[in-house]
């Protein structure tokens, strides 16, 4: 069966600003895939790709086998979609909203409605002008869960919400996780470490990877190189080992084509003389942050290499 | 359907103040609106009774901007609850066919807009003593008018625009722009209001859609609307693409520009182009007005601004039987001996010209360095007037009613006669949405006195006796139904009259409604030579 989101050489500029650089991106069915990145790295303006809120610039996405370019009216039944930006009828109480909401989906859950209304407490009778962001947020995905879409699109949910709200969000989300689709972007890295299945990490428009968070897990380590003597920084190092730092004896990187059978014999052959080596496994926030670094750092030098090429 | 009805059913509960409201300001009209013409006038109540017109027309004026201002509100508010622009809105990710939304807003304008306004129309006809029946293409044809001119408008701004904030300014820059060009584009010299309520008055006057518009194809700038705003629209509910539907609608004052370029108007047009709009007679053709100057010229004192000085001058005439003249602006040239000359509009001109007029007047603002320049000397008067000939059609006799009461004159409206108010246009008339064909009403006056003195007009020549409008549109455009006028009665004295004798005109006379057709349009010139400048009096 075709992924419920797929997307081919996918590309938006404003003006000259690039927002998204030729994406690829395959999210298989019954994912939970995380889509994360830093600010500014393109992660809204692809949900809005998707959702044909934004018309892309050049290339395609499919979101449940229809051209996102042409989604309509009746594709939304099966898409549940919720933002942290997104505006909601103000002039409605959560009731109203639902009940609004609730003839515009022939496949609506009343039960299951009642069943997220009591356990997100919502109130009601409450304006939805009125409400706490939290609870906007909960009143959000009560009118985008209680119809069983296919595939949840979620951009930043959990951004500015209490611990307790999150928490409250992502049961909701996991209970519904077997019958359907998630694709979220978030900078909330432990919230998804807990849940997320699929992970893809965006920086400056462009997928740097994309793949399984069990995998992911498994591939990259924080390796702590303990050696006899002081020494600079090895010349040479493979492309593969992110942030690199040596001090006094001390060398430390993180690995990130880990393997437990190759990487062990790998580092003890270059570093012969190394007292210890250890392998340590690193959360996603870590891993995340690494590669952030890592790419902030790559641009800095190319940019400052290209300088003093003109310069020359 | 359902959608439909869902969506329709959503925006009753949620729009209720809005539309209230509306319905509130368009109630107002209706309970007002008719009371002007209940004001009638006795010998010993005219001022006060001018004073309670005045106030109900104020009023009148007053709901009838404000029921536009109802529904700029109104479909402002309905139109953002689904707003088109931006990336935030929630019903972009449900399952919204525009379609049907579309329809749906439609359908809430037709029930709270268009029906509300069609029954307050009849209301006020009926309460004017006018038959809606009887004025149905009348009042579809100024719906078509409110729609291309007030409401697909509004619809189209508030589809372009991504709040009801944005949507104010953006209106208020197009009445600003459109006040601006319609203001620069009179020529119209303004400077001779004394008070800055005369000026605004005047000003207001000359800046509302139904004067600009009666200036000009009233249908076609309608149409012009309809498909340009009604294209901005549903590209916008169907695409989402703002700029698309924004440059649609700028495409629209371009042609607008354009239509009133190519439109006859002799104010405006070049040399070429006058002379396309109003051909010169042919050779041999005799025209069908002769003028002459008549020796008696004064000049007004100095006005405000004092550097203007304002010449009237008095012109012999005659006009062919069975024809009547409309005249339209008159360039005007003064020419000194010595080559130097000065060229400007007739700011007060005769109008039209009535079969056995004899005499007339106009009058030209000379600045008074200009004046100075050229008082010493004759000059030569160079006057051209583009006109319109108009052809009898059809004639309507009817008897003077009593005063506080009204007549019924076919195919040009209802008439009261009150002689205690105007002297010079003692007929007040209105008629359903627009004003009649051109007419002129004319009648025999007598020598003896009335019987009942309060009947009577009285009166030592010729007064102004057209109404009326050229174009055969069946509506004029308007909020209020009723097309209201006042005029006087032409009655021609007899040959031999002395002056100032005293001529009478008593209820019961018969006055004689003449409707004309316009049929051609052309130009003659009138060169008056060793004119001199009269001295200021």
């Amino acid at each position: 069966m075709k992924a419920p989101i797929c997307t081919e050489n996918l590309s938006k500029k404003f003006h000259r600003t690039v927002a998204v650089d030729d994406l690829d991106l395959a999210v298989p069915e019954g994912a939970i895939y995380a889509l994360v990145g830093p600010n500014g790295a393109g992660k809204t303006t692809i949900i809005k790709l998707l959702m044909n809120i934004l018309h892309p610039t050049a290339g395609h996405a499919e979101v449940l086998g229809a051209d996102s370019h042409r989604l309509s009216g009746k594709d939304f039944c099966r898409i549940g979609y919720v933002s942290e930006n997104q505006e909601l009828p103000e002039g409605m109480t959560v009731g109203g909203m639902l009940d609004y909401f609730r003839a515009f989906y022939p496949q609506w859950d009343r039960e299951l409605e009642n069943q997220l209304v009591r356990q997100f407490d919502l109130p009601l009778k409450r304006k939805l002008s009125h409400l706490s962001r939290g609870m906007r947020m909960k009143a959000a995905f009560v009118s985008s869960l209680a119809y069983r879409p296919a595939l949840i699109v979620l951009d930043e949910p959990f951004s500015g919400l209490d611990p307790l709200v999150r928490n409250e969000l992502a049961e909701g989300l996991i209970e519904r996780a077997p019958e359907t689709t998630i694709f979220l972007s978030s900078h909330d890295l432990a919230e998804i470490e807990n849940f997320a299945s699929h992970v893809g990490f965006i920086s400056q428009g462009r997928l740097l990877f994309s793949e399984e968070m069990s995998t992911l897990g498994d591939r990259f380590r924080e390796v702590t190189v303990t050696l006899a003597a002081p020494s600079p920084l090895p010349a040479d190092l493979p492309a593969t080992w992110l942030l690199p730092q040596s001090a006094d004896c001390v060398f430390r990187f993180v690995h990130s084509a880990y393997t437990e059978e190759n990487s062990p014999r790998e580092l003890a052959e270059r570093f012969p003389t190394a007292r210890d080596i250890s392998f340590d496994p690193m959360p996603l926030r870590s891993i995340y942050l690494a590669i952030a670094k890592s790419t902030r750092d790559s641009a800095a030098h190319a940019k400052n290499a290209a300088a003093q090429e003109v310069h020359a | 359907m359902k959608q439909i009805l869902h969506i329709f059913a959503k925006d009753i509960r949620r729009f209720w103040p809005e539309t209230l409201l509306s319905l509130v300001i368009l109630a107002a009209l209706v309970h007002v609106y008719p009371q002007q013409w209940a004001v009638t006038y006795s010998r010993w109540e005219v001022n006060t009774n001018l004073d309670l017109l005045r106030k109900f027309q104020m009023l009148s004026s007053l709901l009838c901007v404000l029921v536009p201002v109802g529904w700029f509100l109104l479909i402002g508010r309905l139109i953002h609850a689904e707003a088109l622009v931006g990336d935030r809105q929630y019903w972009l990710t449900r399952p919204y066919d525009w379609k049907k939304l579309l329809i749906a807003k439609l359908l809430f304008l037709l029930v709270f807009l268009y029906l509300p306004l069609i029954a307050a129309q009849a209301m006020m006809l009926i309460y004017s003593g006018l038959n809606p029946l009887s004025s149905i293409t009348g009042m579809l044809f100024n719906l078509l008018l409110i729609t291309g001119i007030v409401v697909l408008p509004l619809i189209a701004i508030a589809a372009v625009t991504s709040s009801f904030f944005r949507m104010t300014i953006t209106l208020l820059a197009i009445v600003i722009g459109a006040a601006a060009y319609a203001f620069s584009a009179s020529g119209k010299d303004y400077s001779y209001h004394t008070t800055l309520q005369d000026f605004l008055l005047t000003i207001s006057q000359d800046l509302s859609p139904a004067h600009i518009l009666r200036s000009s194809s009233q249908l076609s700038f309608a149409l012009l609307l309809i498909c340009f705003c009604g294209a901005a629209i549903v590209l916008q509910y169907a695409l989402r693409r703002a700029w698309i539907s924004r440059s649609i609608l700028l495409v629209i004052p371009a042609l607008l520009a354009c239509i009133i370029l190519l439109m006859p108007n002799a104010a405006r047009s070049n040399q070429a182009q006058f002379d396309r709009d109003y051909p010169r007679l042919s050779a041999g053709e005799s025209a069908p007005i002769q003028f002459s100057a008549d020796p008696g010229t004064h000049l007004f004192a100095s006005r405000w601004p004092i550097n203007k000085n304002m010449t009237n001058v008095f012109l012999s005439l005659h006009v062919t039987d069975g024809t009547a003249v409309m005249v339209d602006r008159e360039p005007i040239t003064v020419e000194a001996p010595d080559g130097f000359h000065w060229s400007g509009i007739v700011s007060f001109g005769p109008g039209n010209f009535s079969p056995g007029l004899t005499r007339s007047s106009l009058g030209f603002d000379l600045p008074t360095a200009v004046y100075t320049r050229l008082q010493a000397n004759p000059v030569t008067l160079r006057i051209t007037l583009p006109m319109t000939l108009l052809q009898a059609t059809k004639a309507t006799r009817v008897s003077i009613p009593a005063p506080g009461q009204e007549v019924v004159v076919p195919d040009y409206g209802v008439c009261g006669f009150e002689p205690e108010r105007s002297a010079a246009a003692p007929l007040r008339c209105r008629s359903a949405f627009r004003q009649p064909r051109i007419t002129s009403a004319t009648a025999q006056a007598g020598q003896v006195p009335c019987s009942a003195p309060y009947n009577e007009l009285r009166f030592w020549g010729g007064q102004a006796p057209w109404s009326g409008l050229s174009d055969s549109e069946p509506a004029e455009f308007s909020i209020g139904p009723v097309a209201s006028w006042e005029v006087g009665i032409a009655a021609p004295l007899p040959i031999g009259s002395k002056n100032g004798s005293e001529w009478h005109l008593c209820t019961g006379d018969t006055v004689t409604f003449t409707q004309y057709e316009p049929v051609r349009r052309l130009q003659t010139t009138v060169t008056i030579a060793n004119f001199q400048l009269p001295v200021p009096r």
